[in-house]
């Protein structure tokens, strides 16, 4: 990957970049590991970025896709060897913020599915909601219905535990 | 009163150092490592498939009542098996102080050169070793009585026609095991490669 791609195509869109990754990610290593495996399919996936959509929508839809096959694949390796040994525990990923409340913010979004996550992080991006359907490739009322449920959710998690 | 995660989030991000972005470095060291790693694995299991195979030759073989065949056969895979095992340490002795870029150069033309000497052991070798067998088969049989009464120059045609058949067949069976085995893993080793090229163009 080129510097100058780096520069001017990536690192402007670093940030929310960075939030997917936490998103999906529990440890410093692993969040690491999201971020750069992201930037290379960004790169790689550059010649088939056709100027139908943006290219903010088509940095999220990379990096989502990227987040959740590399979750997918972390939990089956997970299932697999706990066939044969004992899981580690796995740590959260404390300190990845300095806000108290967006760290337990964080750690309720991990507890939701692959798919509600990426809906709950581009909401919160305050992408609108067609925007989030053309990403995740459903329609704008689903989106509407399921951001409602998600919130419910988030709230259950945290139960009181943020004032 | 409770915060909305709408609020939680716009506030807390307001004062967020850590969205500085990490270094990207080393990007292909540990795909590359990865890719290698996934060779190798498949490399192993595809040359320890032989001895079940050999075993399950063998048993029918002494079923049928062709013991001396059995053990032919049976030996010539064990020899291919060390062959094989032999070949491959060499990509093992790779020198792994290169830079990744041209560890993957070197491993791709090792790599190469082991498909060219199985090519021509199968296109050639496999013909050679294979005829005896079909001798050690069909020998007492009412083929092996007729193919005996024929002329000399016959005798040639066929042993040649059949040597050229199994030559062949050798040749295309190893091309489409080796696709079926490892052409995902060998395309992807040629596409990390362009792209390390790629990215020293820039």
């Amino acid at each position: 990957m080129s510097k100058d791609f780096y520069t001017q195509f990536i690192l402007p869109y670093a940030g929310i970049i960075i939030k997917i990754c936490r998103a999906y990610t529990d440890t410093e290593e692993d969040f690491q590991d999201y971020y750069q495996e992201v930037c290379l399919q960004i790169w790689n996936s550059r010649k088939n970025f056709q100027e139908k959509s943006k290219w903010s929508t088509w940095v999220y839809r990379i990096s989502l896709n990227v987040c959740m096959s590399l979750l997918r694949k972390r939990k089956k390796k997970q299932v697999y060897s706990s066939d044969h040994i004992e899981v580690q525990n796995i740590p959260d990923a404390e300190n990845s913020f300095q806000d108290e409340s967006l760290q337990l913010l964080y750690r309720a979004i991990r507890q939701l599915s692959e798919l509600d996550r990426a809906i709950i992080l581009l909401y919160l991006e305050e992408k609108s909601y067609k925007e989030i359907a053309e990403i995740i490739g459903t329609t704008p009322n689903n989106i509407g219905v399921r951001i409602t449920r998600i919130k419910k959710q988030i709230k259950k998690i945290l139960d009181g535990k943020i004032y | 009163m409770e915060k909305s995660i709408e609020n939680i989030w716009k506030k807390g991000f307001e004062a967020e150092e850590k969205l500085s972005a990490p270094v990207v470095s080393n990007l292909y060291e540990r795909k590359s490592a990865l890719l290698i790693e996934q060779i190798k694995r498949a490399t192993k299991k595809d040359n320890l498939s032989l001895i079940p195979v050999g075993v399950v030759i063998f048993g029918i073989l002494v079923f049928m009542g062709k013991l001396l065949l059995g053990f032919y056969v049976a030996a010539l895979i064990t020899v291919l098996y060390f062959l094989n095992k032999k070949k491959l340490k060499e990509l093992d002795t790779l020198d792994v102080r290169n830079s990744t870029y041209d560890y993957l150069l070197n491993y791709r033309t090792q790599v190469k050169s082991i498909m060219r000497y199985s090519t021509w052991l199968m296109g050639v070798g496999f013909p050679l070793v294979t005829i005896p067998a079909y001798w050690m088969f069909f020998r007492g049989s009412k083929l092996m009585t007729g193919f005996k009464q024929l002329p000399l120059s016959e005798e040639i045609l066929i042993f040649s026609g059949v040597a050229a058949l199994l030559s062949v067949l050798g040749v295309l069976a190893y091309r489409i095991s080796t696709k079926i085995i490892y052409g995902s893993l060998l395309a992807k080793l040629e596409s990390t490669i362009e792209d390390m090229e790629e990215l020293m163009k820039n």
